[in-house]
């Protein structure tokens, strides 16, 4: 198990709400992404990379990466992006259970596979 | 129905807000659209909730925000957070997911203020759980209070590295060490901005404290360092790099990575922006005059996902964007706008007058990025720099070509995070600046929208556009 690698500013006693995370009751903060919330409690993993197999942890907290990607109330959703809510249903499947839930996609369609010529591109002001 | 405004803002970060908050004041209607749930884009994050202890940590930097938001909330100008555009197009139609639901829009103007996001360079191991993007550690300190603890490294190039490094120093967390792969010797290009840089000694004096904070800290600080690699089995256990001759190894929790900070571009490649390389910089931006005319004359770039040029800089362009849009919808006269753009376009040189001078210390160099033929580039679909070469090897010259036989580029983040590097790979390959293999094409939806949402959608016409999904529809 990865070490906690954040903790809360001494100060900051944010607002608890419950919420299932791979199958157990845990409370996360109110009013933060599910992101960060995780890795508040130490939860740093977020998912296994359909791909490599891997662990991943979230990487940019900005949108960019999906490397947040966890199935949020059936939907596979960007973590750093969702508000934590009272009640949500979270699973990582990082125990290697497969989703099934709605899957949430851009690649998997022909608009985005169709390979066309590229144009070339030039630098120039625009007329 | 589809909606249809005077303008359409897509995003609400400096450049966003004051665009928005300009036209909204002059009564026009204005709809401003955020992906993110709290407006102040990544530099003013959570700025209407932060506590006066963030405040202060952040500094001016950041507290400015709060006079743009609060001009923002009083202008008038229509916000929608949690909002994606998914698409562009360039007759100012776009198409936008909220709350499970997709809508098409429509506008007589459609101003991008898209912004920048950290310049991703592969280095081995950073897939692991552990290795971060130094403006997530920022945007969790933000947002959520949060504060890294344990053995933390911050790695790369870049004043914004020194100055987390400098937050982090307030925030009492221990550093483990720096490494800084800014080359010893500045750039020959660095000494003929340098006079002008000398002229903002504010702007000096920030940058001799950060550093002197940084050595009062006592936090070790290799410079031109080369070769880091995250070591780990399942997450981060140390940093290796390369330092002269030595080779340090650091245990570490947590390694911040950092190598500068580029536009935000996915949208403008899109919506058929015609793109210009900044070769000093390394990066691909929209073209477009002063004002943020892009070639399509219904849609603007403001900000840094228009040039990177900071937060400040992004505030005043995105008003010069907003005094052109108002001239174009005929609000005021060209003689109006340039009377009200004359201030800005000073505030502007003057905050400008550093940036060359910084722009040529910390800019990239091809060969300060050594990729390893096992590291993996394309993190979403686990493609390696090996694989990008043997693609060059095997005849590939365009980047579009390179994903076809790879995959690189074709995961969730749409080559986000690949781009730039598949880019620099294959160019290097070949002897080529970067910018001759093209751009990896990118097409709607620009973030991940169920079908059943775009099947739901009401589209007032049947009009043809660019995009698979809609046209399909029937
Ligand atoms: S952490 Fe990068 S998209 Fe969420």
């Amino acid at each position: 198990m990865p070490n906690s690698i954040f903790k809360y500013d001494s100060e900051i006693t944010p607002q608890m709400v419950k919420v299932m995370l791979d199958g157990r009751e845990i409370s996360l903060p109110a009013e933060m992404s599910v992101a960060a919330g995780l890795l508040g409690q130490g939860e740093i993993i977020s998912r296994i990379s359909p791909s490599s197999k891997r662990a991943c942890s979230p990487h940019c907290l900005m949108g960019v990466c999906y490397e947040c990607i966890m199935e949020i109330n059936g939907i596979n959703r960007q973590a750093c992006m969702t508000k934590v809510e009272e009640g949500m249903v979270i699973n990582r499947h990082i125990d290697g259970s497969d989703f099934n839930g709605k899957y949430e996609s851009t690649e998997k369609t022909e608009a985005n596979v169709n390979y066309e010529m590229p144009k070339p591109l030039k630098e120039g002001e625009p007329s | 129905m589809s909606r249809h405004v005077d303008v359409i803002v897509v995003g609400a970060g400096p450049a966003g807000l004051s665009a928005s908050s300009t036209l909204a004041e002059m009564g026009l209607d204005v709809v401003t659209l955020d992906e993110q749930p709290q407006l102040g884009g990544q530099i003013y994050r959570n700025i209407e909730k932060a506590s006066p202890k963030s405040l202060h940590l952040f500094g001016e930097d950041y507290s400015s925000g709060l006079m743009i938001a609060e001009r923002f909330r009083k202008s008038g100008a229509d916000y929608e957070n949690s909002t994606s555009v998914w698409q562009l197009d360039s007759d100012g139609t776009i198409c936008c997911s909220s709350r499970a639901h997709s809508r098409q829009m429509r506008a007589n103007h459609v101003i991008v203020a898209t912004g920048a996001m950290e310049r991703p360079v592969p280095i081995p191991g950073w897939t692991l759980p552990g290795v971060m993007g130094a403006g997530a550690v920022n945007n969790l300190t933000k947002e959520s209070g949060l504060k890294p603890s344990g053995n933390v490294v911050l790695a790369g190039s870049g004043p914004l590295l020194l100055l987390e490094a400098t937050l982090l120093i307030k925030k009492n967390v221990e550093i483990a060490a720096i490494l800084d792969t800014t080359p010893l010797i500045p750039r020959v290009s660095a000494v003929p901005p340098a006079p002008k840089a000398l002229m903002r000694t504010d702007f000096l004096l920030k940058g001799a404290s950060m550093l002197k904070s940084i050595k009062d800290a006592g936090i070790p600080h290799h410079r031109g360092v080369k070769d880091i690699c995250a070591i780990g089995t399942n997450c981060l256990e140390s940093v290796q790099a390369r330092c002269g001759k030595e080779t340090i190894t650091i245990p570490a929790d947590l390694l911040m990575l950092h190598f500068g900070v580029i536009p935000n571009s996915h949208i403008f490649r899109q919506a058929g922006c015609r793109m210009a390389w900044k070769a000093d910089q390394r990066y691909w931006h929209p073209a477009c005059d002063q004002w943020g005319r892009t070639n399509f004359e219904r849609i603007f770039a403001a900000g840094d996902g228009a040039m990177v040029s900071g937060g400040v800089s992004a505030r005043y362009r995105g008003e010069l964007t907003a005094l052109e849009v108002s001239r174009c919808l005929g609000i005021i006269s060209g003689h109006e706008r340039d009377a009200l753009a004359k201030p800005l376009k000073k505030a502007l040189r003057h905050d400008g007058w550093p940036r060359p001078f910084v722009d040529a210390i910390y800019a990239p160099r091809p060969e300060q990025f050594s990729f390893d033929d096992a590291t993996i580039l394309c993190r979403c679909e686990n493609v390696t720099v090996k694989d990008v070469r043997r693609a060059v090897r095997e005849g590939a010259r365009d980047l579009n070509e390179i994903k076809i036989m790879t995959r690189s580029g074709m995961g969730s983040c749409q080559g986000r995070m690949c781009g730039p590097a598949l880019a620099e790979i294959a160019a290097a390959e070949i002897s080529l600046s970067p910018d001759r293999l093209g751009l990896l094409n990118v097409r709607p939806p620009l973030r991940p929208v169920p079908l059943e949402e775009i099947a739901e959608m009401e589209l007032e016409t049947a009009k043809e556009s660019s995009n698979w999904l809609l046209d399909n529809k029937k």
